[in-house]
């Protein structure tokens, strides 16, 4: 018997449990496998742009929040409010720091970082470790690896250089090819490469081709390889044995940055107590009226285990993260059997619409306590708490709000779920 | 298409199992899960699988330890991927004959547990040693044969029936490990039989031999099953049987009856869990334990119910270790190319039982027993041992 089990493995998932463990209640997490942080930027995007069709990213985060709070009252951070809003990122920033992987930045304040291919993003967290003023560089060089696919320096550097200069910042950014003479029989991936160069003597070879490319002022932007585990290491000895200061961009999957989010915060939720069950999804649950008295799930035996606790975080994620099933005829939540809302429109035909697409916003309703709720605002369960993209109300693709959303409604959740909310 | 290519089409390629992969981690030549698993098999299958890919021959060097299993966010399973193929790569003629050896270990522990002392002489005979290490076997300490005797209470009848999977580790090496099993479930009022039966199959699929570990499949799949007709469960200690029985039989070989089967097979403290054995009030309880998950219970999805009974209090500060596999894989740590490798996976493993004074250490798995008690010095148990004088009485 467990205080609080979780369902969901992704940010939305880890952070109810931290949350919950936060108020030391025993916690299981429950997921098919592990969450889609592997894929991610691990950096938190609280509201990149707002309105949508805004162009330049949003300036005055905190305004624009009282706007949201206005015009969209589903909105996972307006059903919330700004308290919550504040109380979740200072926790993450807090545990983040226990768990020895620190993140610095507001959500009140967007700053600007290079993408893989050179653009420039709005964003609010983001490692300490990567915490600088992009602006206070006048000199940057982007490094790529011969043999790692999917990161181009010259593509990339001719990019940033466009957007600065539309900035009307004038830089010197230029770009270098680097052979570590690791591939053998494959192409590299970020993840290898990261694994490479815990490795002292790979490291060496690196900064031996670095050295007679930077100065002291330079900065290297490269892609995220510089370590898995033991990153802090790597990365200091870089610094020292160069000078000169090092900027990682996260990568396409497998994602070094949101690897080290993941492991750093799944390690201390471990050490918190929590017990992690990943690689078998929850199949269903058990329900007396509104409440949900236990969850079933499906292990190699075929047999179903059943797992019980006083409440429960549903953080399975939307469509593309299998919490939610699209079939023809409709949308469900297939744990809890509930039926999504469906919208007159679902598509809209400009695939890159400002506005975004209908479907980005199905999910489930809640109320302000994030139980799901039916068409009258009842709620269906009370001891079942929805968080991360199997809400409803927000589009994480054109706000840029997907990591925001799942890390204060996860919060919210998991504290409703450890104090046994109502 | 059969079960188990159906789910090729939900790998979004993210990688996520790649970065769990603890050959990969510690060997870059290894392509991974992913790349040899379900990004391959699209070409294979475009091949109609007539095309050998030079690239498979590094299929020899997957553990099977199935992390990437657990890992995947959509459900696939790229082990089973690798499974049917490593059955199809061409292997040099020594590493074959030193693969057939290993895969059959049952048979060769059914000879020598009939003459455990000649055996255990003649394995640690410097010519045999010699001959071992021509055909590729690692220079490392091999299991010792046992030869006590099983002793099985007066036959009775009851409505809790169970048949015991022995499995070749606690069947020829460390016969104890089965006595606890044996006593326990008495002791609990089941009617107990040992099933007639030798190997699994695990060894013989996992070293490419797998027709006949089908033909093995099929065998014990037909016993056990008569059991379950008449009312037995499965029960087996060694989590490479049950995870085999349970999931291989289904998926792998997709046995028609493999489900049912499936449905009827237990580990030891799994069974132990839903009896509700109660091990609270223990009156002298260890200070400390590390417990290692073996990677073929951890795969099993079913939580780590030895530690679930050990934490009743039977233990007062117990690690319950499962991010890391040990490296021995069943046959894959007796390998000469493959032996410092194995090593480097399981380093973590064994740090953290040195790092300290630990009471008891302990693992499910008879395989992986050895390789922690080879790498650390330390004597490993597994739970059923502590908990027998709980369950049992003195």
């Amino acid at each position: 018997m467990y205080d609080v089990i979780v369902m969901g493995a992704g940010l939305a998932g880890l952070m109810a449990a931290a949350a919950a463990a936060e108020l030391n209640k025993k916690v299981l997490v429950v997921a098919k496998g592990r969450g889609n942080l592997y894929s991610a930027s691990g950096y938190i995007d609280f509201l990149g742009y707002y309105p949508t069709d805004c162009r330049q990213p949003l300036e005055n985060v905190v305004e624009a929040l009282e706007d949201m709070v206005n015009d969209n009252p589903q909105h996972p951070y307006a059903l919330l409010g700004k308290e919550k809003v504040d109380q979740a990122f200072d926790f993450f920033l807090k545990i983040m720091n226990r768990a020895g992987y620190s993140y610095s930045g507001s959500w009140k304040k967007n700053r600007i970082y290079p993408t893989a291919a050179g653009a420039l993003a709005p964003t609010s967290l983001v490692p300490q470790r990567s915490c600088l003023d992009l602006a206070s560089y006048q000199e940057i060089l982007v490094v790529g690896f011969r043999e790692m696919l999917d990161f181009y320096p010259f593509y990339a550097a001719d990019n940033l250089r466009e957007q600065f200069y539309q900035q009307g910042e004038k830089k010197l950014i230029r770009a270098a090819w680097l052979d570590l003479g690791l591939s053998k029989e494959r192409e590299l991936n970020s993840y290898d490469l990261a694994v490479a160069l815990e490795d002292e003597a790979v490291r060496f070879r690196l900064a031996e081709q670095l050295r007679v490319k930077v100065s002291e002022n330079t900065l290297v932007i490269l892609p995220a390889v510089l370590g898995i585990r033991k990153w802090a290491r790597v990365q200091g000895d870089l610094e020292r044995m160069l000078a000169c200061t090092f900027l990682e961009i996260p990568t396409l999957p497998p994602s070094v940055t949101g690897m080290r989010l993941a492991e750093s915060l799944m390690e201390y939720l471990e050490q918190r107590g929590v017990e992690f069950q990943l690689g078998y999804p929850v199949t269903g649950a058990l329900q007396e009226g509104k409440k949900c008295t236990g969850i079933k799930i499906e292990t190699a035996s075929g047999r179903v285990q059943v797992k019980r606790a006083q409440s429960y975080v549903l953080a399975t994620g939307g469509i593309l993260g299998g919490g939610l099933k699209v079939k023809p005829g409709g949308i469900t939540e297939e744990i809890f059997q509930i039926k999504i809302e469906m919208l007159q429109e679902m598509s809209n035909q400009d695939f890159f619409a400002p506005q975004g697409q209908p479907l980005s916003r199905t999910g489930i309703r809640v109320n302000g306590l994030l139980q799901p709720v039916g068409a009258q605002g009842e709620p269906l369960l009370t001891n079942v708490f929805a968080a991360g993209k199997n809400l409803t109300g927000y589009d994480p693709f054109v706000e840029k709000s997907g990591n925001g959303v799942a890390l204060v409604s996860g919060c919210a959740a998991g504290w409703l779920a450890g104090k046994g909310a109502l | 298409m059969k079960q188990y290519e159906k789910r090729l089409d939900y790998c979004l390629k993210c990688s996520t199992c790649h970065t769990q992969c603890p050959v990969l981690e510690n060997f870059l030549d290894f392509p991974g899960p992913k790349h040899l698993g379900p990004e391959l098999e699209r070409l294979r299958m475009a091949q109609g699988h007539k095309i050998q890919l030079t690239i498979d021959g590094k299929l020899a060097y997957c553990t099977n330890c199935k992390r990437c299993d657990l890992a995947c966010p959509h459900g696939v399973k790229p082990s089973v991927f690798n499974m049917h193929n490593r059955a199809r790569i061409g292997l040099p003629l020594q590493e074959k004959v030193r693969d057939w050896v290993l895969a059959h270990n049952g048979w060769w522990g059914g000879i020598a547990s009939h003459m455990p002392a000649l055996s255990n002489l003649a394995l640690h005979n410097p010519l045999t040693r010699i001959f071992l290490d021509a055909i590729g076997l690692a220079r490392r300490d091999l299991p010792s044969y046992d030869k006590r005797k099983l002793k099985i209470g007066k036959h009775f009848s009851s409505q809790k029936k169970a048949v015991y999977f022995l499995g070749c580790y606690a069947r020829y090496n460390e016969v104890a490990i089965a006595q606890s099993v044996i006593n326990i479930f008495e002791a609990l009022g089941y009617q107990l039989e040992i099933a007639p039966l030798g190997c699994c199959g695990t060894p013989l699929f996992s070293n490419g031999f797998l027709n006949e570990a089908r033909e093995l499949a099929e065998k014990n799949s037909r016993v056990l099953l008569d059991y379950i007709e008449k009312g037995y469960k499965v029960i087996s200690s060694c989590p490479s049987c049950t995870l085999t029985l349970k999931e291989e039989y289904r998926d792998l070989f997709a046995l028609p009856e493999g489900e049912k089967l499936a449905r009827g097979v237990y580990d030891v403290c799994e069974l132990l869990v839903e009896e509700e054995v109660s091990l609270k009030g223990a009156t002298d309880p260890y200070g400390s334990a590390y417990y290692h998950v073996p990677c073929h219970l951890k795969a099993q999805g079913m939580g780590t119910p030895a530690a679930e009974l050990l934490g009743q209090g039977v233990v007062q500060e117990l690690t319950v270790s499962d991010g890391y596999c040990c490296g021995m894989a069943g046959t894959y740590g007796f390998k000469k190319e493959k032996y410092e490798l194995s090593k480097a996976i399981g380093s973590p493993v064994f740090q953290g039982i040195m790092d300290k004074d630990y009471q008891l250490v302990l693992t499910d798995c008879g395989t992986c027993k050895l390789q922690i008690e080879q790498n650390t010095g330390r004597k490993v148990l597994h739970p059923v041992q502590v908990m027998e004088k709980l369950i049992v009485g003195t």
